[in-house]
C-alpha cells in the first residue's frame, strides 16, 4: 500500500505541477494573476469531451486541439483585457487588483458557457477516444494515462524551465518579469511577450484539463477552482515566479495530501496540507524557492 | 391501500385528449382508474366552495435556474410547468387558471433571499422552492412571517421543516428508502464485508453513511470503514487504495456529481472486483463520464421511470407526449408533484389565498396524501410536512437505469 500511495501522490503531484506551472508564469512574469486559469483549464477538458463525443479523430488531434484552444482564449484574454489594464497604470502593483477582477470576469463568461453546454452535469471524454489500461509494478498499479500525466509532467517543466533560462525568448521573458517599460526601450516587444506567455500558461491549462479529465473520467466547472486554490498554495510555498519551486512544491503538497488520506482522516486533507503550508510560510515567508525580480519565470 | 389516500390519475392515452377532460372525483384504490382516465384528490374539491377561486391563482418558484445545480432546477420547473399545464386543463380548478412565475437564485443564497422576499409581497398565493439547503433555510423565516406556504423542493437538511408550520417539503429525504440498498447487497457478499465512503460536507450524505453501515450491522456483514471525504475532492486515487485494502465484499461512494464517477474510476482502476453502491445524486445521468466502469453500481432514487405505480406510469407517459424523445428523471417528477400538491390543497380548501392553500395543505395531509409521479405518497416528520415515498432501488447499467427493486409504498420509512 505504501508503494502505491508513492505512485498515487506521483501523479496527484504531476497534475498539480502542470496546473500550477501556466499560473506561475504569467504570475512571475506579467503580475497577472490569473484566476480563469482554473475556467480555461476545465474548458480544454469540455473541448476534449465535445471532439470525442461528436466526432472520431485521434486523441493526440484532440489533445492538440483542446490545448491550443485553451491557449487561444488565454492569449484572448491578454489582448482583450490585461495588455488595457496594464496600459492604465505605470506601476504594477496598481493594476494587480484590476488584473483579479477582470480574470473573474473571464472565468464567470467562460464557466457560464460551459455550465450552459453541459447542464452543470459532469463530462469526460469519451471512453473510446483513450483506452485506459492498467499495469502491474510489483503489488501496485499504475494506468497508461497516469504515466503520460508523469512524463508530462517532468518533460515540461524541464522545457519550460531551459525555455525561460536559455532561450532568446526566455530572456524576453525575464526582462519584462523585470521592468517592462525598460524591456521595451531595449527593444523586446513587450505585447508580444505578454501574449505568448499567456499562450503557453493557457496550453499547459488545457494539457492539465484534458489529461485529468480522462485519468478521472469526471470533471465539471468547479473542479478548476478547487485546483485553482491548491496552486496559489504551491506558487507561496514555491517562492512566486520560480518555476522550480512550483515543481517541488506542487510534489511537496500532492505527497502531503496523499499521507493525510492514506493513514489519517481523509477529510482533514486540505486542513492538513495547508496547516503544513501556513508552517513553512511561517519560517520562510518569501517561499522555499524565491526569486528576485529579475530571475523570475 | 388506504381509502384515504387520495389517487392523482395522470391524463395519458391519448394525452391531449384526456387533459382537456375535467374530471374531479374521489379516488379509492389505485386499481380502479384506466390508463386514460385522470382523476385527482377531488372529492373534497369538488365539493368545496368554487365560487371563491379567482380567475387566475399566481404562484412564484424560486429555484436554481444558474449555478452549479442548475440542471436539478431546470428539471424542477420542467416539472411544474407540466403540471401546471396538466391542471389548467383538466377542470380540477373549475375553470381558474395557476399562472406561475420563475425566478433565478443563480445558487446564491443572497439571491435566494431576494427573490423569495420578492415573490412575498406580489400576488403570489404560496412559494416553491428553493433547492439549496443553506437557501431553503434562509427564506423559511420569510415565508413563516408572511403566513405563506412554501413547499421546499429537494432541500433534505434535517431543521428546515422546523422552522415554521407553513414549511412543506415536496421531496422525500433519501434516509427514508436507502435502507433498500443494505437489504439487497448483504445477501449477496461472500466476503461478509463493507467500506462507506461519504462526503463530509453533506450532512444528509453522512447520516445516510451512518444509517446504511448501522443496517449493514444488523444483517451480519462488518463494516471495516465509514469515512469521510472533502466533497471538494477529484483526485480518488489515494483514498481508493484505502478503500481496497482487504478487499471487501462491497464499497458504498455517497457522494455528489463529478465525485461520483471519479470515484468509482479510482476505485476500479485499483483492480476492484465487488460491488460498488451509492446514493441518489448518482442518478440523472452523474455517471455517464465513468462510462462502463459503473457498469453494476446500485443506489436508490424516490422516482424511476422504470416505476410501475399507476400514478408513475401514467407521469412518464405524460412527460414523454409533452417532450418527445426525453426521459424524465426525478426532479421532473418532483416538481410535477409539487404543482399538484399545491393545486389539490386550493381544490380542498376552495380557497386561493394564502391562508387557504395553508388549509388545503392541511386538509391534503390529513386525507393521506396524493398518488404521484414518485407513486403512493405520504406526508409524515415534523408536523406531517415532510414527504415520504416508497423508493426504488436501481442499477446502472450501459448508461442507463434498470429497476431492481421497489420500497414498500405503505411505510414512510423503508426498514
Amino acid at each position: 500500500m505504501v508503494f502505491q500511495q508513492l505512485i498515487n501522490a506521483l501523479v496527484f503531484g504531476s497534475v498539480l505541477t502542470l496546473f500550477s506551472l501556466g499560473l506561475s508564469l504569467a504570475w512571475g512574469t506579467l503580475d497577472v494573476l490569473n484566476l480563469a486559469h482554473g475556467s480555461i483549464f476545465v474548458f480544454a477538458g469540455f473541448l476534449a469531451y465535445e471532439l470525442t463525443t461528436h466526432t472520431s479523430m485521434p486523441f493526440v488531434l484532440v489533445l492538440v486541439i483542446s490545448m491550443l484552444g485553451a491557449g487561444v482564449i488565454s492569449a484572448l484574454l491578454e489582448i482583450l483585457a490585461f495588455r488595457h489594464v496594464r496600459s492604465r497604470f505605470r506601476i504594477k502593483r496598481q493594476a494587480e487588483l484590476s488584473f483579479l477582477v477582470v480574470s473573474i470576469g473571464a472565468s464567470t463568461i467562460i464557466e457560464t458557457v460551459v455550465s450552459n453546454k453541459t447542464n452543470n452535469t459532469p463530462f469526460a471524454p469519451a471512453q473510446s477516444a483513450f483506452h485506459v489500461h492498467s499495469y502491474h509494478l510489483g503489488s501496485a498499479r499504475i494506468t497508461n494515462i497516469q504515466i503520460i500525466i508523469v512524463v508530462a509532467a517532468v518533460i515540461v517543466a524541464i522545457a519550460l524551465d531551459l525555455w525561460v533560462r536559455r532561450s532568446r525568448q526566455g530572456r524576453a521573458v525575464r526582462a519584462v518579469a523585470y521592468d517592462d517599460v525598460t524591456a521595451g526601450l531595449l527593444g523586446v516587444n513587450v505585447n508580444r511577450v505578454a501574449v505568448a506567455t499567456m499562450f503557453v500558461a493557457g496550453l499547459l491549462a488545457g494539457l492539465a484539463g484534458v489529461l485529468l479529465a480522462i485519468n478521472i473520467l469526471g470533471e465539471d466547472v468547479s473542479v478548476g477552482e478547487d485546483y485553482l486554490l491548491t496552486a496559489f498554495a504551491i506558487l507561496i510555498v514555491g517562492g512566486v515566479g520560480s518555476i522550480r519551486g512550483a515543481v517541488v512544491s506542487a510534489y511537496l503538497i500532492a505527497a502531503a495530501e496523499t499521507a493525510v488520506v492514506a493513514w489519517g482522516p481523509a477529510n482533514w486533507r486540505d486542513g492538513v496540507a495547508f496547516l503544513l503550508i501556513l508552517i513553512i510560510l511561517l519560517v520562510r515567508p518569501q517561499g522555499l524557492f524565491a526569486r528576485r525580480r529579475y530571475q523570475r519565470a | 391501500m388506504s381509502s384515504k389516500v387520495l389517487n392523482l390519475r395522470l391524463a395519458v392515452l391519448p394525452v391531449v385528449a384526456a387533459m382537456a377532460i375535467a374530471v374531479a372525483g374521489c379516488g379509492s384504490s389505485s386499481s380502479s382508474s384506466s390508463a386514460s382516465s385522470s382523476s385527482t384528490a377531488g372529492g373534497s374539491s369538488s365539493s368545496a366552495s368554487t365560487a371563491k377561486l379567482p380567475a387566475t391563482i399566481n404562484v412564484t418558484a424560486v429555484e436554481d435556474m444558474s449555478g452549479p445545480v442548475a440542471y436539478v432546477g431546470k428539471s424542477v420547473i420542467t416539472g411544474l410547468q407540466l403540471a401546471e399545464k396538466q391542471i389548467n386543463s383538466s377542470g380540477l380548478l373549475h375553470g381558474s387558471k395557476i399562472v406561475m412565475t420563475v425566478k433565478d437564485t443563480g445558487s446564491q443564497v443572497s439571491t435566494a433571499t431576494t427573490q423569495f422576499a420578492s415573490a412575498l409581497t406580489s400576488n403570489s398565493v404560496a412559494v416553491f422552492g428553493p433547492l439549496l439547503s443553506g437557501e431553503a433555510l434562509a427564506v423559511a423565516p420569510l415565508a413563516e412571517r408572511a403566513k405563506t406556504v412554501d413547499i421546499a423542493i429537494e432541500s433534505q437538511t434535517d431543521g428546515l421543516l422546523n422552522i415554521g408550520p407553513y414549511i412543506y417539503r415536496a421531496t422525500a429525504s433519501q434516509l427514508r428508502f436507502d435502507n433498500l440498498e443494505p437489504e439487497y447487497i448483504a445477501p449477496k457478499l461472500t466476503n461478509k464485508t463493507v467500506r462507506i465512503l461519504y462526503d463530509s460536507e453533506t450532512s444528509a450524505l453522512q447520516e445516510a453513511a451512518q444509517q446504511m453501515a448501522a443496517k449493514f450491522k444488523a444483517l451480519g456483514v462488518k463494516v471495516l470503514s465509514v469515512a469521510g471525504v472533502p466533497g471538494t475532492t477529484t483526485d480518488f486515487s489515494s483514498i481508493a487504495t484505502k478503500l481496497e485494502a482487504g478487499n471487501p465484499g462491497a464499497i458504498g461512494l455517497l457522494l455528489i456529481g463529478t465525485a461520483n464517477p471519479a470515484a468509482i474510476t479510482a476505485v476500479r482502476n485499483t483492480g476492484y472486483k465487488g460491488l460498488l453502491f451509492g446514493n441518489e445524486a448518482a442518478t440523472n445521468g452523474s455517471l455517464k463520464p465513468a462510462g462502463s466502469l459503473a457498469n453494476g453500481f446500485i443506489y436508490s432514487v424516490d422516482y424511476n421511470p422504470g416505476l410501475t405505480f399507476p400514478s408513475a406510469v401514467a407521469f412518464t407517459k405524460l412527460f414523454e407526449a409533452n417532450y418527445p424523445g426525453q426521459t424524465p428523471d426525478g426532479y421532473d417528477a418532483t416538481g410535477y408533484d409539487a404543482m399538484n400538491e399545491f393545486a389539490h390543497a386550493i381544490a380542498l380548501s376552495g380557497s386561493a389565498t394564502r391562508a387557504g392553500v395553508q388549509a388545503g395543505m392541511q386538509k391534503l395531509i390529513a386525507s393521506g396524501g396524493l398518488n404521484g409521479a414518485i407513486g403512493p405518497e405520504k406526508f409524515t416528520g415534523v408536523g406531517n410536512r415532510d414527504l415520504s415515498v416508497a423508493g426504488t432501488l436501481v442499477e446502472w447499467e450501459n448508461g442507463k437505469e434498470t429497476v431492481i427493486k421497489v420500497g414498500n409504498p405503505n411505510l414512510t420509512s423503508q426498514p
